[in-house]
Parts: C-alpha cells; structure tokens; sequence
C-alpha cells in the first residue's frame, strides 16, 4: 500500500517540522533568558564591588557592613576597575585577558553594557565617584547555564525524535485504518467480472462518506454496464437469430431443390424464394450497419433542403420497388408556406426513416391507397402518414419501436422489426416529433412533427 | 439503341449487369480499368456510363473528373460499395450525376438509368443556355436567372420551369405537367402540379416587371410573354 506510507511519511515529516521549528524557538528564548539574567547578575556584582572599594568614605558602618558581606559572596567572578586612562587600577582574579580600550570607551558612554568574550560573559559599568570615574566590569562563565542549556538541548533532541517516531507509527496505524475499506472495496471490485455483472458493492448506509459515495458511484456505473452488455447480449442473441433464419431457409431450399433434377418451373420459383431471402439478409445488414453508425457517431452532417423534394425521392425510390403502390400526396396546406418545407436535416437517413413508413403503411395495408399530407401545425412542419391497413393494438404502441419487436399477428407480414427502431432513432437525430394514431383494423396515421425553424429561410 | 459504357473491375458483377441491361435491350460495352475507360470515350460517343469507384489503376472521380474536362456530358452513374453521404457528395461534385450504394436492386439501376436516359431527352430541345424574354437557363449549371438575378429553385420546380419553357408560348394541361415532371403517377384529385405552379410564380414571376406564367382556366398553364 504505497499510498498508505506515503501518507505516514508526510504526515511525519510535518510533525517533524512543526515540532523542530517549536523547540528551536523554545531553545533559543531559553539560551537568551539564561544570558540575560547572567548579565543581570554580573552587573549586580560590578556594582557592590564598586559601591564596596569607592563608597566606604561616604556610606555609615551599617549600611556599609551589608555591602561588604555581599561583596564576600563574590567568589567566582572576575572583577576589574579601570581609570579614566583606561589603566587597570585594580584586579580580582588571576585570569590573563585583555580588554580593548573601545570597549571601555563604549562603556562610558552607554553607562551599562554587556558583551561576550568567548564563553566568558561580561558586563561593564561606568562608576562616577569622588574619587574618581572607573569603569567597573565583573566577567564570568556561566557553567550553571551553559549546563541548563545542554541538557534542554539533549531532552529536545530526544523528545523531537519520539515525537517523530511515534506520529509516523501513528499516522501508519491511522492510514491503514482509513484505507482499510477502500481496500475492501478494491477485493470486491475485483470479483465482479462479466459474469457476475449483475453483483452490486454493499454500502454502509449509517456512513455518509467520501466511501460511500465512491460505492455508490462504482454501483451505478456497473448498472449501466450491465444494461449495456445486456442490450449488446440481446441485440447479438436477436441480430443472428434473424440472420440465421433466412439463411436456413437458403439453405434448405437449395437442398430440398438440387436433391433430383426438377421442372424449369419448379428452379424458378425455388429461384424466387431464394432471391426473396437474400434481399432479407441485405435489409437486416443494412439496418444493423446504419443502427451501429447512428450509435457510434453523432455527427451526422447536416444540410438544408426542401422535405418535398425529399418525399418525391422516396416515392420515386417506392415506385420502383412496388410499381402498384397508390399514393396520395396532398400539399394544399403549404401552398402559401413553402417556407415550412425547408428543413435542416441529413438527406439519406430522413429518406431511410421517411421511406421506412411509408413502405410499412403499404405492407400492413395491402397497398390498399395511402395518404401523405403536409400540414402546418402551429408553425412548424407536419407530415402525416395515414393508411388503411389492419393497425396496431393499443397495447403493442410502446412496442413498436423496440429493436426486432413483430407483432404477433403479423407474423405472416415480410419483415425484421429494425424499420420502425431506425426511423425513431434518427427521428430523435433530428429533434422530430414522432406520434402514432392507430385503430385496430381501422389503420394507422403516423404524425411527424418537424422542430420550428429557427431562422428565416433564405430567398 | 441505347448504348451504355460499364466500367467495372468485379467480372461476376459486371456480367450480371451486362447481362440484365442487354436483356433490356441496351447494347453494353463492358471495360474494367480506368486507362482503357478514358481511351474508349475518346473515340465512341456513349449514351450514358455505369463507373465503379474502386478500380485497379485510377479511382471513378478521378476519371469522372476527366470526362467532364473533356467536356463530354453523357450521364454517369457511380456504383460503389463506398456508400458514405461524403462520398456520393465527392462523386456528384467530381460530375456524376447519381450515386448507387452496393448491394443495389437491379430495378432499381434499371430504374435510374431510364430516368438518366428521359432528364437526358427532357432537356433535348433547350440549348445549353437557353433565353426566353428576361429569362435565362444553364443546363450544365442546372440553374436559373432572371433580369439578371439568380432564381433559388428546387429540383422539381426546376424541372417544371425546364417543361414550361421547352412548350412555351403553348398551353399545357396539368395532366401533361404531372406526368412529363414527375415519374410517378399520382392520384388527379391531389393538387400538386397548382401547389407547384405557385411555388414557382413567387420565384420566377413575383416583383419582376411582367409575368411569364399565365393561367387558361379550364386549360392549364401558359408560358409566354406578353407585356400587361
């Protein structure tokens, strides 16, 4: 679990962080209280070693006898005077250092100051007397601080590195704790393959978390894979299933027909079933491959043309393929609008979804006349299909449009159930209405409500 | 007799299309590369050419593309199994002037070709660039101008104007309108041929100085000009 440690690791090294920056501080305030307060006492000492050798004329016995018993306290510290010409008047140690005369100087102009000389702390003060102007300076070092120091340092160090220790330990415990049912998650995402795509991931409804939704997410998305595999599964199990039924009828008329020599009329009729089977194949092979373009693109192009235009093609395209049909085409409504019969659309596949309609409305009619009407319907374009054929039960409207649906009833009706799916699809491509009306054995009159035109048309 | 040019490499189709097309008494000279395709044009006038588009040698545009710079006009037809809308545009734009996806019905190739062979015949009698009064047609352009500005007509009213004026100055009945415009035949109760005339009026006669077409009641339409 790299991501695990790679959380414990900077977690750790923020605490490190945090941590060091905090005892440093806390290391440096205390250095420089210890320093100051040395100063403090130094200074303290310089001047009782002054008040004791310059002020014992003019102080009474008493007050003079508690100068002297502090002045007999001063055991370690070096104490020295110096005259107005920086001379050494007088000496209390046996330590060899020198002090340079600026220093002395910047004394007697600050009155007090402090300065360090390797380790050895001092603190000077100018001492205005009768007898004299001195500078007094007591110097010492301060062991008891430097050790103070030492050990704050050493527990620092020590408590730094605990500290360290113990957030990564922590913060590893932590994380694997944290990432413990995402890891669940990974072992149960991984059961489920294509067999068992119907397995949902348990949620744990009293948390509302990131985790949870991340569950949540994961459940949907394998909702719409199944149902994706599911229609690819049924769209496969239908497609070959239809293609595989002409086939056999291919086949066994071949068969049954080259098993002895027949009559030249009998080859022509087996030639005609044959040739019957084949142009279903074609057709199935040309919805699946024009479904599976519809699918797979959306960008279909679109130009402007005039529908009319396009309903003669079709019906030119029907003629030729069914020389009896009778069609009706009445265009009285957008006589004074053919502002209305200019659409945007992609020419081939409204020929496609238009022609599907109109050769159904001949099929389930017995190509008894049909009627297509354009009609302005509150601005926007409508064409009605209308024939007179045996309908569609009210129960079998929702029906229709799914892919390879055939009624039950028509079953003796040449088709494949791909038509009216194709001409839905590329309906909804086009933002066109589609509504059906149909009366059992009454007939069928299928409205297309073409999107308002957006713009003013040109000319 | 009607003599078709097919430039097709797959033999088992073209012998079944050269087949078909002489059993209905078209005379067919069958070809099936696109070098000997633009050799044989050079000396044969044809009536009309069937062209494949995936050729061993050189693609059908390019050779459509060759033939009209030629100038020859004989109608092509493009049969290919390229049947995207991006190619049949290629093919119209490189001059064919219809497209069919394969597989195709051999009706329905028959039918095209037949409707190839009468657009050739219903524009027979018009000059390529025809003038009738301030009206002016490009057959090569398929377009049409009037006094100067271009009229934005569809295939149908075109086709309409074409019909007009090839018997202009002469009453024609709506019955000889519905059939020599369009192939089909529909039903006479329809009004299509006066929704058609209308559409064409707002286009060709409104806001100009006279008007071309005429109604004779009881008759049918007349083209001329005649000053109001």
């Amino acid at each position: 679990m790299i991501l695990r440690l790679k959380l414990a690791w900077n977690s750790t090294f923020i605490v490190a962080l945090i941590l060091s920056l905090s005892f440093a501080g806390t290391y440096l305030l205390f250095k420089q209280h210890i320093t100051h307060s040395f100063y403090k006492r130094l200074q303290t000492r310089a001047l009782t070693a002054a008040f004791f050798h310059l002020e014992k004329d003019e102080l009474n016995a008493q007050k003079y006898e508690v100068i002297e018993k502090k002045y007999q306290e001063i055991h370690r510290e070096s104490i020295r005077f110096f005259d107005g010409q920086n001379r050494m008047v007088f000496e209390f140690d046996t330590l060899h250092y020198t002090i340079d005369p600026s220093i002395l100087n910047r004394i007697r102009e600050n009155k007090i100051f402090h300065f360090t000389k390797n380790e050895r702390q001092f603190a000077g003060i100018f001492y205005q007397d009768n007898e004299g102007d001195f500078v007094v300076l007591a110097s010492d070092i301060d062991k008891d601080g430097i050790n103070q120091l030492g050990m704050l340092n050493l527990y620092l160090v020590v408590f730094l590195f605990i500290g360290v220790v113990l957030s990564f330990l922590l913060t590893l415990l932590l994380a694997k704790k944290t990432f413990k049912p995402f890891s669940m998650l990974i072992q149960n995402v991984n059961t489920i393959s294509a067999t068992n795509l119907h397995e949902r991931l348990s949620i744990n409804s009293s948390e509302k978390d990131e985790l949870s939704e991340l569950t949540k997410a994961f459940n949907h998305f394998l909702e719409r894979l199944e149902k994706g595999v599911k229609s690819q599964h049924n769209f496969l199990k239908h497609a070959s299933h239809e293609l595989k039924t002409p086939l056999a009828s291919i086949i066994g008329h071949l068969e049954v027909t080259l098993s002895r020599p027949r009559e030249n009329a009998e080859y022509r009729e087996k030639m005609q079933a044959l040739y019957t089977d084949a142009l279903h194949i074609k057709s199935i092979l040309e919805g699946l491959l024009l479904l599976s373009g519809l699918e797979g693109s959306h960008h279909m192009p679109f130009s402007s043309l005039r529908v009319d235009e396009l309903l003669w093609d079709v019906l030119e395209k029907t003629s030729i393929n069914n020389p009896n049909a009778i069609i009706q085409l009445n265009l009285h409504d957008v006589e004074h609008k053919p502002e209305l019969l200019e659409v945007h659309a992609n020419r081939d596949l409204l020929m496609i979804a238009v022609g599907n309609l109109i050769d159904n409305a001949l099929k389930f009619s017995s190509n008894q006349p049909i009627d297509i009407s354009l009609n302005d319907r509150a601005g926007r374009l409508c064409i009605a299909i209308a024939d007179k054929g045996i309908g569609i039960e009210e129960r079998e409207l929702t029906d229709i449009f799914t892919l390879f649906y055939r009624s039950a009833k028509n079953a003796a009706i040449p088709g494949h159930g791909i038509g009216l799916h194709l001409s839905k699809q590329i309906f909804d491509l086009h933002r066109i209405d589609m509504e059906v009306h149909s009366f059992a054995g009454k007939g069928t009159t299928i409205h297309l409500l073409f999107p308002e035109i957006s713009s003013p048309p040109k000319n | 007799m009607t003599k078709i040019l097919l430039i097709e490499d797959d033999d088992r189709l073209a012998a079944f299309i050269q087949k078909g097309l002489e059993e209905h008494l078209y005379s067919v000279t069958r070809i099936s590369t696109g070098y000997e395709a633009l050799a044989v044009t050079q000396d044969i006038s044809f009536d009309l050419i069937i062209l494949d588009i995936m050729l061993p040698d050189i693609s059908g545009f390019q050779i459509c593309s060759a033939l009209r710079e030629r100038k020859i006009t004989t109608s092509i037809i493009i049969l290919s199994a390229l049947d995207t809308t991006e190619e049949k545009i290629k093919g119209l734009q490189a001059g064919a002037d219809d497209y069919l996806g394969k597989p195709f019905h051999f009706e329905e190739l028959l039918a095209r070709i037949n409707a190839q062979i009468r657009r050739k015949s219903f524009e027979q009698g018009i000059t390529d660039s025809q003038k009738y009064a301030d009206l002016e047609i490009n057959i090569a352009e398929q377009s049409a101008s009037r006094a100067g500005k271009t009229l934005f007509l569809s295939p149908r009213e075109y086709k309409l104007l074409l019909f007009l004026l090839k018997n202009r100055e002469r009453v024609v009945t709506r019955t000889q309108i519905a059939e020599a415009v369009w192939d089909i035949h529909f039903n006479t109760h329809t009004n299509v041929v006066d929704v058609y005339i209308n559409y064409l009026r707002n286009k060709v006669d409104k806001g100009f100085q006279f008007s071309l077409i005429h109604t004779v009641k009881g008759r049918g339409y007349l083209f001329k000009h005649k000053e109001e």
